[in-house]
């Protein structure tokens, strides 16, 4: 088998879980679920919806994709289909089935942090970049997954300083219920360790599947909260010579995935 | 009598612009900022705006916030993507309390400008709730809708002063045509009291009545300006001039760090010296703004 980075890895898995015909979109600065739908186009589904950048594109016998440095980039309107309507569109994102998030904190219930974190005084110590379009993704898109760069117990907090997308909140059964929020919420998240899914009954993470060489308790001392771990855990299954392929020769030919 | 031409120059639109104003700036991310105006504000040292960066903005909202023109800042997002992930004098500003922010995402954005542009007073959404967004921004209100109870957040409408474009073309008498995306141009339009765009051509009203249906919205004040959207893109035109915006980013950063010398460099060769647009593309350079519009 073929040598693979971790980020290869991560793409790969995220590809597995869509499915042909849904509409997930592809963003500029967020490599990871970029390869991953894109992979998934190629490879089983043909009659995926990929929203890449502000275009609606099709990329039958599309040899490359171009790495996007920036969402506006026009460029892609070569394989472009439609355009997404301002600010329309944004609101037809209920109409999203999949959408991928990061944040500067995430949390064991799966709520994620863009604003900032809280210092004294009620100033931040740190200002994130905004919310973008997530508070309502997250609210309505059919499921999401959270997938993180890093893996370190800052990032894996147990409550997130100011909660910008909600997960599953403080815990409290049916609370996405309550709200009236018609989306699923986060299905799963990947980092570099590992894949956590989330319990069905506390609405924590728990480890679902462990990448090849990582130990329970590498995880446990990067969390910052306290993660269950099942007695009998998966490993998560690595990249096919196929994928890497696909993912090496049409998807990511500058090898931002190997960095 | 003869109908009235709109175009106006660069110094007569930014008189329109006063401080304490509140005004919403177009484009989306890294795509299509006036900021032949934008520079202008900077330039003059315009203060206490409330500056709306729809619906995600990047480094133009970045440079009016280190000019300090900036009170108060509506936007989903501050930053160049992989060029600054964060505005630097953003976040700064953001940590040091220097400028209020109006906390929401996109599509609250979106919905105070729809609430505004339509004249009622608010829009509700569904996203927000559950989060610290409510908490952070006084100005959404949770509520319960009268047809099936469901709890809701409720965006109020705000009035705008000016709204100010950048767009592909138009003609004399303001009709204004975009070759790519007009993302939420069109909306912040209808929100504002009045609009300034600054287009890449002015063109004959011939060309615009060959396709009405193209015609975006008509602007109260045009400016022409070509490549008035450096270093940001305009779509179909040139894309984003990496190499300038990390320039940007890296002085900026620089100088919210205490090391002022890159910052103030790059004011004075592109914001403080140049006396109008075109001084400033000379500055810029013609082998570099042609280089932005290759496939």
């Amino acid at each position: 088998m073929t040598d693979y980075s971790v980020k290869e890895l991560m793409a790969c898995w995220l590809a597995r879980d869509l499915v042909d015909g849904e509409f997930a979109a592809v963003g500029a600065n967020f490599p990871i679920p970029r390869a991953a739908v894109l992979l998934a186009h190629f490879t089983h589904g043909p009659n995926m919806t990929v929203g890449m950048g502000a275009f609606k594109v099709c990329l039958d016998n599309v040899d490359q994709v171009m790495t996007l440095k920036y969402f506006t980039d026009f460029r892609p309107m070569r394989w472009a289909e439609s355009a997404s309507y301002f600010p329309l569109d944004l609101f037809g994102f209920h109409k999203m089935d999949v959408f991928y998030v990061s944040g500067i904190q995430i949390d064991a219930y799966g709520n994620t942090n863009l604003i900032g974190i809280a210092g004294e005084g009620g100033q931040y110590k740190f200002r994130g970049p905004g919310s973008i379009g997530t508070t309502t993704l997250a609210a309505v898109a059919r499921r999401y997954y959270i997938v993180a760069e890093h893996h370190t117990p800052r990032l894996f907090v147990e409550k997130c300083s100011k909660i910008s997308a909600l997960g599953f909140g403080d815990g409290t059964p049916g609370l996405r219920k309550k709200l009236c929020l018609p989306g699923g919420g986060p299905k799963y998240c990947i980092t570099p360790l590992c894949v956590f899914d989330f319990h069905p009954e506390t609405s924590r993470m728990r480890v679902h599947s462990l990448h090849p060489g990582v130990s329970p308790e590498q995880v446990v001392a990067d969390t910052g909260f306290e993660v269950e771990i099942p007695a009998k855990v998966m490993e998560t299954k690595p990249p096919t010579d196929v994928e890497l392929s696909v993912l090496r020769n049409r998807v990511d030919p500058e090898g931002a995935l190997r960095t | 009598m003869e109908r009235k031409s709109v175009i106006v120059d660069e110094a007569a639109a930014l008189d329109k612009i006063q401080d304490g104003m509140t005004i919403a700036l177009g484009g989306f991310i890294t795509a299509q900022h006036a900021m032949g105006i934008i520079r202008g504000l900077a330039g003059r040292r315009i203060k206490g705006l409330t500056v709306i960066g729809s619906l995600s903005a990047s480094l133009e909202v970045d440079l009016l916030v280190g000019c300090g023109c900036v009170r108060r800042l509506i936007s989903a997002y501050v930053g160049a993507e992989a060029a600054a992930p964060i505005g630097p004098f953003f976040k700064k500003a953001a940590e040091s309390g220097q400028i209020d922010i109006w906390e929401c995402d996109e599509i609250i954005i979106a919905a105070m400008l729809h609430a505004t542009a339509a004249g009622v007073p608010f829009f509700p959404v569904r996203g927000g709730l559950g989060t610290a967004l409510p908490e952070l921004n006084k100005d959404l209100k949770e509520f319960r809708d009268p047809i099936h109870n469901e709890p809701l957040l409720a965006v109020p409408a705000m009035p705008i002063h000016v709204a100010i474009t950048h767009a592909n073309c138009a003609d004399r008498y303001g009709n204004v045509q975009y070759t790519g995306n007009a993302f939420a141009d069109g909306l912040i339009h209808r929100a504002a009291d009045t609009t300034i765009t600054t287009v890449e051509r002015i063109v004959s009203p011939e060309e615009i009545r060959r396709d009405p249906f193209k015609t975006a919205y008509n602007a109260q004040t045009i400016v022409r300006m070509p490549y008035g959207s450096h270093p940001y893109s305009c779509h179909g035109l040139y894309v984003e001039d990496h190499d300038h915006l990390t320039q940007y980013a890296t002085a900026a950063y620089m100088s919210t760090k205490g090391d002022h010398s890159a910052w103030d460099e790059y004011l004075k060769r592109f914001i403080d010296t140049p006396e109008d647009h075109l001084a400033y593309l000379e500055q810029v350079g013609v082998r570099t703004l042609f280089s932005l519009n290759e496939f």
